[in-house]
């Protein structure tokens, strides 16, 4: 009896230790003709948000503006297919561009 | 020269002249009006419409170039303008095959390469062999932008293929602004025509290949 208690309680432990964290919410942008769709994106806090790229360019996913990059994210540079994903934890307007074509800029709300 | 600065910069970012979407405000048979047209016309149409655009966006460019290597500040500034005018046109065209959007992200794309030729342009007044090999370095980079646009927009033109035919055009202004800057204007004239005739190259496939891509738009006839 007690072995089979330990048992059921060791896989118990390897099940919970194998789950997955419970996901938040998810949401796209698609990078097509050097523009962010869409460009303002309204998400709840703990959303993960993921960019894929469309055009066959490289491109980057900047947090801040122009001339004046924050330290919140930065996908580096990504070409045609690739993706880039980041989790909103903290609510706030978060301005985003890319580093190789200043004029791509767009913004995440995060209620 | 130096006094041109400002202006010139002005130009690249786009400033100069404000985006107020002329497309359909010049009298008819201007590029503006041709543009305009463009929604619904017949591929024949589109091809002349491009061409057209295209052709005039080179001879506007040389004109700047010129008055900006003479010093003439304001025979410069109505050719700038003109010149940012040709690109709102351009745009316009871009916007009502493929969409606003489109046409806004176009505009930036485009303005960038004419700042990048005032780079060029004033490096060359100033004889600095480093910026003008900067500016020529981010004219190929632009090319590459510009193959990637129009395969985004049009699947059908390959990056590669648009992006060799960008570098040509670059080239050929290239030469222009060679030619005006050692005041050689025989050469200068030929690589004038030269450089307007190579639009062609550009306009002809992206108007068949918009064509093809969008057959309700375009009749062919």
């Amino acid at each position: 009896m007690r072995a089979r208690l330990i048992a059921t309680a060791l896989l118990a432990v390897a099940y919970l230790t194998a789950s997955p964290v419970l996901a938040g919410e998810t949401a796209k942008i698609d990078i097509k003709l050097f523009q962010f769709k869409p460009k303002e994106l309204e998400v709840k806090k703990g959303t993960t948000v993921t960019w894929t790229n469309d055009d066959a360019i490289e491109h980057s996913v900047t947090a801040g503006k122009p001339g004046k990059a924050a330290q919140d994210f930065d996908s580096g540079f990504f070409t045609k297919g690739g993706s880039f994903s980041h989790t909103f934890d903290a609510a706030g307007r978060f301005t985003y561009f890319c580093k190789r074509h200043p004029n791509m800029q767009a913004a995440v709300k995060v209620d | 020269m130096k006094s041109f600065k400002s202006t010139l910069a002005a130009l690249a970012l786009g400033t100069a002249v404000a985006v107020t979407g002329v497309i359909g405000m010049d009298v008819a048979g201007t590029p503006s009006a041709v543009a305009a047209e463009m929604h619904g016309m017949a591929a024949a149409n589109l091809r002349v419409a491009l061409n057209q655009l295209l052709g005039e966006h080179a001879t506007l460019a040389a004109a700047a170039t010129q008055a900006a290597l003479r010093g003439r500040k304001s025979e410069f500034d109505a050719a700038a303008g003109a010149l940012d005018k040709n690109s709102q046109d351009l745009a316009g065209a871009i916007g009502s095959v493929y969409g606003k959007d489109a046409g806004d992200a176009f505009l930036p794309l485009w303005r960038k390469h004419i700042g990048f030729f005032v780079d060029y342009t004033l490096a060359k007044a100033a004889g600095s062999k480093k910026k003008q090999d900067k500016a020529v370095q981010d004219l190929l980079q632009y090319a590459d932008d510009f193959g990637a646009f129009l395969n985004s927009a049009t699947p059908a033109l390959p990056k590669e293929a648009v992006a060799e035919l960008v570098k040509t055009h670059i080239v050929s202004l290239k030469e222009v602004v060679d030619a005006q800057a050692s005041r050689d204007y025989k050469l200068a004239f030929e690589k004038i025509r030269a450089a307007s005739h190579h639009m062609q190259m550009i306009a002809d496939p992206l108007a068949d290949a918009i064509a093809a891509q969008f057959p309700d738009k375009f009749a062919s006839n």
